[in-house]
C-alpha cells in the first residue's frame, strides 16, 4: 500500500523539523564548528583555534569539580533513590487500600517548579533557623543540627544529591511498577507453590525480571544527573567556593558571565558527548539482554 | 495470603516515605503563615497570617508574572501539539523513507541538554529579533519539548489498525484527509496527555526564561519567583507564599488529572 507519497511525507514533518533544527539541533551540532573557535558570541563570525579550548577544558580545575560531583550525584541518586523506588513499587503493586493516592502522593513532587523545591529546601537545611537544624535539635541530635548542609563546600553537593533524591524517587517508582505490572502473576504462585518466601521472591523471581527497568531507570537518572543545572543554581548557584559546580552552571557562566563563548560550547561539546555514550551503551546493554533471553 | 504482620510493616513503610515527602510541603504552607519574627519550623502557624499571601502577590508583582507565564503556556502547548502529531503521523508512515533515522534525530531531544545549544540558539534569536520575547521562548520551549509528545504519538499510531487507513485509502482519501477525519479524533486520549505534559513542562520551565528573556516585565513565574528571593532574602513567610501560590495551579492540576501526568511524563521512559 502506498499511503504516502515522499511529497506527502516531507509536509507532515517539515514543521516540527524545521522548528527542532533551528532552534535545538542546529544550536547544539553548530557547537562542533563553534567549540574549535576562539567566538565572542557577539557575531557568526568566529577564529579557529583547532583543540585549543578543548587543552584548556582539560586543564580547568571546575571541569574536574563538575566530573566528581557528576559522579557523586550519580552515586548517591543511584544507591538511594533507586533502592527506595524499588522497594516502594514493589510494596504497592498490592492490592491494598490508598494504593493510587500513595502512589500519586509519592510522585507529586516529580511536576513541582524546581523554584519552589529550591526555596523549600534552602529553608530546609538553613543553618540555625531552618527546619532539619531545629528539627535535630530538638530530638536532641545535636550533632547533625549543626551541620551547615548547604554552606559547607565538602557536603553541599550530597545535600543537593538528597533533594533529587527526594524530588525524583516517585519517577523510578513509577517505572519500576510499570515494569512490575509486566511480570505475570503466574511466575509468583509457581514460585509459591515451589515454597519460596518474600525474600526469596524477590531476590529469584522479582528483580532478575526487572533488569531492564533497572537499566532504563538508572541510565536516566545518570543523565539527570549530568544535564544538572536547575536545583544548583536555585539553591547555591555553584558555591560556595565552586564546590557545586556542574556542567550546567559552568556553561551559563562561561557564556553569560564571561562571554567565553567558543570555550562554553567546547564544554557543552564534551558533555553532550558523554550523555549519548551513555545512553549508547545502555541500549547495547538492553540489546544483549533481548537476544540473551 | 499477606499476614497482618506484614500489613502493618508494609505499611509503616509507606507512611515513613509518605511523611517524607509531604514534610516539606508542610512546612512551606506552615511557615509562608507565619510572622517572620516568629518563625517556627515546627509547629503550625498560631495566628494565620493570610495577608502574606496578599503581600507576596503585590509585592512579588505575580499577576503580569502569571500572564506572561499563560500566554507561553498557551503559544507552546498549542504549536508543540500540532507539529508533533503531524510529524509523528508523517513518521509512521514513512519507513520506506528512512523515517526511523528520523525519529532516531527526534528522540536525541529528549536525552540532550537544552543548554548545550544555548549559546548559538541565543544566536538564532537575536538575528530573527525574537530575543527577549514570548514568541521566541516559545519556540526554544517546543524545539526542545517535542521529543515526548512526538514519541508517545509515533507509539499510538502502532496500535491504530492498518485496515483503518486501506480502507480510507479505497475511498479515495488521501493522507490528509485521513488524517484530519479519521485519525485525528483518535488521538484524543493521547493528546489530553500530550497537552498536559507540555503544558507543565512549559510552566515549570526555567532553564530558557531565565536566558532568553533578559527585561524584568517579560518574566515567567519561576524566573519571577527567583527574583524574589534576592528582593526579601530573610522573609521565609512571604516568599513561600509566593513559591505556594506559583505551586498551586500545579497541584489543583494534578489532584484532577494525575492519571493522565504520571502516563505522560513515564510514558516515554517505560517504552524506550
Amino acid at each position: 500500500m502506498k499511503f504516502m507519497n515522499f511529497r506527502n511525507y516531507l509536509l507532515f514533518i517539515a514543521p516540527a523539523l524545521l522548528i527542532y533544527l533551528l532552534f535545538f539541533a542546529g544550536p547544539i551540532f553548530s557547537g562542533l564548528y563553534y567549540g574549535f573557535t576562539d567566538w565572542n558570541g557577539f557575531s557568526f563570525k568566529a577564529d579557529w583555534v583547532g583543540l585549543e579550548n578543548f587543552r584548556e577544558a582539560f586543564r580547568d580545575p571546575l571541569l574536574l569539580t563538575a566530573l566528581k560531583n557528576m559522579a557523586i550525584l550519580s552515586v548517591v541518586v543511584i544507591v538511594l533513590q533507586h533502592s527506595a523506588s524499588i522497594l516502594l513499587a514493589v510494596l504497592l503493586d498490592q492490592k491494598l487500600k490508598g494504593i493510587v493516592w500513595m502512589r500519586a502522593i509519592i510522585f507529586f513532587p516529580v511536576i513541582l517548579n524546581t523554584v519552589v523545591i529550591g526555596y523549600v529546601w534552602s529553608y530546609m537545611y538553613a543553618p540555625m533557623v531552618g527546619f532539619l537544624p531545629k528539627f535535630f535539635a530538638a530530638i536532641g541530635l545535636n550533632g547533625l543540627a549543626q551541620l551547615d548542609w548547604l554552606g559547607n563546600p565538602s557536603l553541599a553537593i550530597y545535600a543537593i544529591a538528597l533533594v533529587m533524591v527526594w524530588q525524583y524517587t516517585g519517577y523510578s517508582m513509577m517505572i519500576y511498577l510499570a515494569g512490575l505490572q509486566s511480570v505475570s502473576g503466574e511466575i509468583y504462585e509457581a514460585s509459591s507453590i515451589d515454597g519460596a518466601g518474600p525474600w526469596n521472591k524477590f531476590w529469584k523471581v522479582t528483580l532478575p525480571l526487572l533488569i531492564p527497568s533497572v537499566i532504563v531507570n538508572t541510565v536516566l537518572s545518570v543523565i539527570g544527573c549530568m544535564k544538572m543545572f536547575e536545583h544548583v543554581f536555585i539553591m547555591t548557584q555553584g558555591g560556595p567556593a565552586n564546590s557545586t559546580q556542574t556542567f550546567g552552571i559552568m556553561i551559563y557562566q562561561y557564556a553569560f558571565k564571561t562571554s567565553q563563548m567558543g570555550y562554553g560550547t567546547a564544554m557543552a561539546m564534551i558533555l553532550s558527548v558523554m550523555i549519548l555514550v551513555v545512553t549508547f551503551v545502555q541500549m547495547k546493554l538492553l540489546s544483549r539482554l533481548e537476544v540473551a533471553n | 495470603m499477606t499476614t497482618t504482620l506484614q500489613k502493618t510493616s508494609i505499611y509503616t513503610v509507606l507512611i515513613i516515605a509518605l511523611i517524607i515527602v509531604l514534610v516539606p510541603m508542610a512546612v512551606m504552607i506552615s511557615v509562608s503563615l507565619q510572622t517572620p519574627s516568629t518563625i517556627n519550623p515546627l509547629s503550625l502557624p498560631k495566628d494565620p497570617q493570610w495577608s502574606n499571601y496578599t503581600e507576596a502577590f503585590r509585592t512579588g508583582n505575580l499577576l503580569p508574572y502569571f500572564g506572561n507565564s499563560i500566554l507561553v503556556l498557551v503559544m507552546t502547548t498549542a504549536a508543540a501539539i500540532g507539529v508533533s502529531v503531524l510529524a509523528a503521523y508523517g513518521l509512521h508512515h514513512g519507513k520506506r523513507y528512512k523515517s526511523d533515522a528520523m525519529s532516531t534525530f527526534f528522540l536525541m531531544g529528549l536525552i540532550l541538554p537544552a543548554f548545550s545549544g544555548t549559546i548559538p540558539a541565543f544566536l538564532v534569536l537575536r538575528e530573527i529579533h525574537l530575543l527577549n520575547t514570548h514568541v521566541g521562548l516559545s519556540l526554544i520551549q517546543i524545539a526542545s519539548g517535542l521529543a515526548l509528545p512526538i514519541f508517545l504519538y509515533v507509539n499510538f499510531f502502532k496500535t491504530v489498525p492498518t485496515e483503518i487507513e486501506e480502507a480510507a485509502l479505497v475511498d479515495g482519501c488521501g493522507p490528509w484527509r485521513t488524517f484530519l477525519k479519521i485519525i485525528f479524533p483518535l488521538t484524543l486520549p493521547i493528546t489530553a496527555t500530550c497537552i498536559i505534559v507540555v503544558a507543565i513542562n512549559s510552566w515549570n520551565d526555567f532553564f530558557n526564561p531565565l536566558v532568553y528573556l533578559s527585561s524584568p516585565d517579560m518574566r515567567t513565574l519561576p524566573v519571577g519567583l527567583m527574583a524574589f528571593k534576592s528582593q526579601y532574602n530573610t522573609n521565609w513567610p512571604q516568599m513561600f507564599a509566593g513559591a505556594a501560590l506559583v505551586a498551586l495551579p500545579i497541584i489543583i492540576l494534578y489532584l484532577f488529572v494525575q492519571r493522565f501526568i504520571i502516563k505522560g511524563l513515564v510514558g516515554g521512559a517505560v517504552k524506550g
